[in-house]
């Protein structure tokens, strides 16, 4: 039998997994849907009843973003418990295969959720303010014009550093993991401004990494935009940094002790 | 079956719990492993079950890495700690979702031992007492017929009459082709159970012996009984002298392990010396 993966031996793994968590994360898609109802109910109030596309798609993105990052950041958190993380380590299945439950769990299982609720409350929302109002249309977060699928590169990117504070902290993963974060995009903004403010010798008045740049000189502001081969560097870039975090939380996992 | 070569680990790279330390372990037997207080006995089964990391040396089971934790090594392991976390789940489908783990899962013994302790199956394992979760762990590792057992404090939580079934069903569980390790600072709850006596003492396992090797070469007996020139440890209790002495006549005398364990560790390396 396959030390590494075994479709058998992880195919039980899932099902316990899914037999002793099923009640807790049905209890969570149950919350997730009826604050996506109250928010979703509340932005058609307050536009009578004409949800627009951008409304639809702040509170998509918004729940979508942070319920993963809250429910990724729990997928280890039996690791960071003593008592816990004993029978977690001691089951007799690869490191690769409890890796994997978890990143299904996260990645693949949270996403299709999210999408089942969202749509489901949105329509729901949209036939009941339709009769009193024009008819308004369902949000495709698929869209490429406008590119509204970029959300999910995003939410990889915000996933794969989730998936690596959960096993990184032993307790609070996600505030932990939230400061982390910021700390370090506020110190790659300090750098790049600094680093613009010495290569170019002007005054910085905005810089964002690998984004747009607003100098000032003469008394005058000037606008510089990054070429439009930067957006690629930044997609593959993202591609990147999830698949090494990604495969980091693995080796983590492998390092983990009590 | 458990070979533990040069094994140096500590929590900090300055203060270590095992400095250098070997062991071997065969299987048909029940190891009780005894030693203070905060001597590494948890450490040393976290170290066997692959749950710490040895910062030198080895600990191998069957063969494997335990620090590597390949699953065909825990099908072979099953690890029982002190102190228990069991899912939201009942007995009955504990059983189901985990036993299939372990080939050798054997579910009517399960259900056997479960009733011999009088746990309810159907009841959620959360719920449960502290010693009735314990007792569902102990029947769940008996029934999974791994041939490594490790037991860290077994019979904590456990009443009298649980002790007393607990003890019987062990001994009933041991196979040839079976190791268990269990560690305890209850020495009375190890009577009669064990049959190979382990103490760790000051970074090292001072004794590694069965009952019937130790009993071969000392001998525990109260002062009038003893061998007065061999006279290694002297407790004063009660009502009188108990001692330990060399056995130079043959005579078999019961083991009393809580008055070996004193004489090791109050430092009485000719005890050690002897069996060594």
């Amino acid at each position: 039998m396959n030390q590494i993966f075994n479709l058998k031996r992880f195919l039980m793994l899932f099902s316990k997994h899914t037999a002793e968590n099923y009640k807790t994360y049905l209890m969570s898609a149950a919350v997730l849907a009826g604050m996506l109802a109250v928010v979703i109910g509340l932005g058609a109030y307050l536009s009578d009843g004409k949800l627009s596309f951008s409304i639809q798609f702040a509170v998509f993105v918004n729940f979508f973003l942070i319920a993963g990052c809250i429910f990724t950041s729990m997928m280890f958190s039996d690791l960071g418990d003593k008592k816990k993380s004993i029978p977690v380590l001691m089951l007799p299945a690869s490191l690769f295969e409890k890796y994997l439950v978890a990143w299904i769990y996260s990645f693949v299982v949270f996403q299709l959720v999210m999408l089942c609720c969202f749509y489901s409350i949105d329509y729901l929302i949209l036939n009941a303010v339709k009769k009193a109002t024009e008819e308004v249309k369902m949000i495709n977060v698929f869209s490429t014009e406008p590119r509204y699928w970029l959300v999910f590169v995003f939410f990889a990117v915000l996933h794969s550093i989730s998936l690596l504070g959960a096993i990184f902290f032993e307790k609070m993963h996600f505030i932990k993991t939230a400061f982390a974060f910021f700390v370090f995009l506020g110190f790659i903004i300090l750098i790049s401004n600094k680093m613009m403010s010495s290569l170019l010798d002007v005054e910085i008045m905005q810089s964002i990494p690998l984004g747009r740049l607003v100098i000032k000189e003469s008394g005058k502001e000037f606008l510089i935009n990054p070429p439009l081969s930067s957006e690629t560097i930044v997609f593959y870039a993202s591609i990147l940094v999830i698949i090494v975090l990604w495969t980091g939380t693995y080796f983590k996992l492998k390092e983990k002790e009590i | 079956m458990i070979e533990i070569s040069n094994l140096t680990f500590g929590y900090s790279k300055k203060k270590t719990l095992f400095k250098n330390l070997n062991l071997d372990l065969q299987t048909g037997h029940i190891y009780g492993l005894l030693g203070k207080n905060g001597a590494g006995k948890s450490t040393l089964l976290k170290n066997l079950a692959g749950l710490v990391f040895p910062q030198e040396g080895l600990c191998k089971v069957n063969g494997y890495d335990t620090s590597k934790r390949s699953p065909r090594l825990l099908q072979e392991l099953f690890f029982i700690p002190e102190e228990l976390h069991l899912p939201a789940v009942t007995a009955s489908r504990f059983a189901e979702s985990t036993g299939h783990f372990y080939p050798k899962f054997d579910m009517n013994q399960y259900y056997a031992m479960l009733s011999e302790f009088n746990v309810p199956i159907n009841s959620f394992l959360n719920k449960l007492s502290f010693g009735q979760q314990k007792k569902v762990m102990i029947a769940f590792g008996l029934a999974s017929n791994t041939a490594l057992l490790i037991m860290d404090e077994p019979t904590n939580g456990l009443d009298i009459p649980s002790k007393v079934q607990f003890r019987k069903i062990m001994a009933s569980a041991l196979t040839e082709e079976r190791c268990m390790v269990i560690s305890t600072h209850q020495v009375r709850d190890l009577d009669s159970l064990i049959d190979s006596l382990l103490v760790l003492h000051q970074e090292e396992v001072v004794i590694n012996r069965s009952l019937d090797d130790i009993a071969e070469r000392i001998q525990f007996t109260n002062a009038a009984q003893a061998n007065k020139e061999g006279i290694l440890y002297i407790e004063h209790h009660g009502i009188g002298i108990n001692t330990i002495s060399t056995n130079v006549n043959g005579v078999y005398t019961k083991v009393d392990m809580e008055m070996l364990f004193n004489a090791v560790v109050h430092n009485h390396t000719s005890i050690v010396d002897i069996l060594k």
